[in-house]
């Protein structure tokens, strides 16, 4: 097909050839009689599938979105997200007041973090790390008490003491170990024993107060 | 002939880490290491109003009369006696018994100190002849443990551990 016969066929499609030369074409180039006779086959079936006549709903709306999208795929990167913002600010004003404070607040986090880092924060006083009660009825409760620079460890759910039981103490000073068999005994400042500690297989205390 | 000496030699420390308690039984005079002092005591917080109270033992008024005052930061409204009161040197790998009391008393295994010299612990916390609680603990030089424990009379009664020697300025 040379180039002349192809200007025709285009002319032919917008309808710009004459009868006369339309059968010239045809009978040059016979092939093209079947490609016209399925180009109306095709026609006549969409014409008849789709109503033409159908008119677009709200088609000033449709028309409008339409013209936005495209100004939307025109216009550059930078413009868009102007656009976008402008577009949040109009919807969400106390939100876009926070986000201008984000990078504000990125910083007071980080000069926080910081001084924490760097400052000698004071860390004193005794401390409970862990407690563990073999009786699954107690309670272990430990705090820090700023005043009295005390840790203190309250075992809550112990059975009462009988007010008539005689609870008696000792003032005793340190023994050492060595004195033979896991039993040692404790004495008092002026050197008397006063109590006798032994220690079973069972590494269960044995207390025994020493009557002199 | 060498070599039985040999695995006496390697042996004897292995079987001394294995078992403490044989440790103990080392004559006396080999004192073993101490990582520090604590003065363990029992205390009775009872209700001001109360009569006929028991007795408490004599002891360095000014030291307890500053226990005294912080005991009534934790429990207000009380009134303080010491029962009982045990200074002792904690062992370093052994066991070691604070015993103010036969009834209520603890256990201390010493883990060594930290880097700020405060005494890392294990305690056991007895009444008569049961482990109430065990904790871990950090123990600061003038900053005391309170242990409460079970109510007596009309009151509470406490055990106080107390690392000895100057608290570090922090």
């Amino acid at each position: 097909m040379n180039p002349q016969d192809e200007e025709r066929i285009t002319q032919w499609i917008d309808g710009d050839l004459s009868d006369a030369d339309v059968q010239d074409l045809l009978d040059a180039h016979p092939e093209l009689r079947e490609a016209k006779s399925q180009s109306e086959s095709l026609g006549h079936l969409l014409r008849k599938e789709l109503d033409s006549g159908e008119k677009i709903p709200y088609a000033d709306f449709f028309n409008h979105q339409l013209n936005k999208r495209i100004e939307e795929e025109d216009e550059s990167p930078a413009a868009t997200a102007a656009r976008q913002e402008a577009l949040a600010e109009s919807m969400f004003p106390r939100f876009m007041f926070f986000k201008k404070l984000a990078p504000i607040a990125a910083l007071a986090v980080i000069a926080v973090f910081v001084t924490l880092l760097f400052v000698n924060v004071p860390v004193g006083g005794s401390k409970i790390v862990s407690t563990y009660t073999p009786n699954p009825a107690l309670e272990a409760k430990t705090f820090y008490s700023d005043e009295a620079d005390a840790t203190v460890l309250l075992i809550e759910g112990l059975a009462e003491i009988p007010a008539q039981q005689n609870i008696t103490g000792v003032q005793a000073v340190g023994y050492t170990p060595g004195e033979g068999a896991s039993h040692f005994t404790l004495y008092s400042p002026n050197n008397k024993p006063i109590l006798a500690l032994a220690i079973d297989h069972a590494a269960q205390p044995r207390l025994r107060e020493l009557k002199f | 002939m060498r070599l039985p000496l040999i695995i006496t030699l390697i042996a004897s420390p292995l079987l001394l880490a294995i078992n403490p308690a044989s440790a103990q039984n080392s004559p006396a005079g080999a004192k073993p290491a101490s990582d520090a002092k604590v003065w363990g005591a029992l205390v009775y917080a009872a209700d001001p109003a109360e009569t006929d109270l028991p007795d408490g033992v004599a002891t360095n008024a000014v030291a307890f009369d500053d226990i005294s005052t912080r005991l009534g930061k934790v429990f207000p409204d009380k009134k303080f006696i010491l029962l009982g009161e045990h200074t002792q040197d904690i062992f370093r790998e052994y066991e070691s018994w604070v015993v103010p009391s036969k009834h209520l008393f603890a256990k201390i295994d010493s883990k060594g100190r930290d880097p700020e010299d405060r005494l890392l612990l294990h305690l056991q916390f007895w009444h008569d002849e049961d482990v109430i609680a065990k904790a871990d603990a950090v123990l600061e030089a003038g900053s005391p443990l309170f242990i409460g424990g079970p109510k007596w009379r009309n009151g509470r009664l406490i055990l106080v551990v107390l690392l000895a020697g100057d608290k570090k300025d922090s």
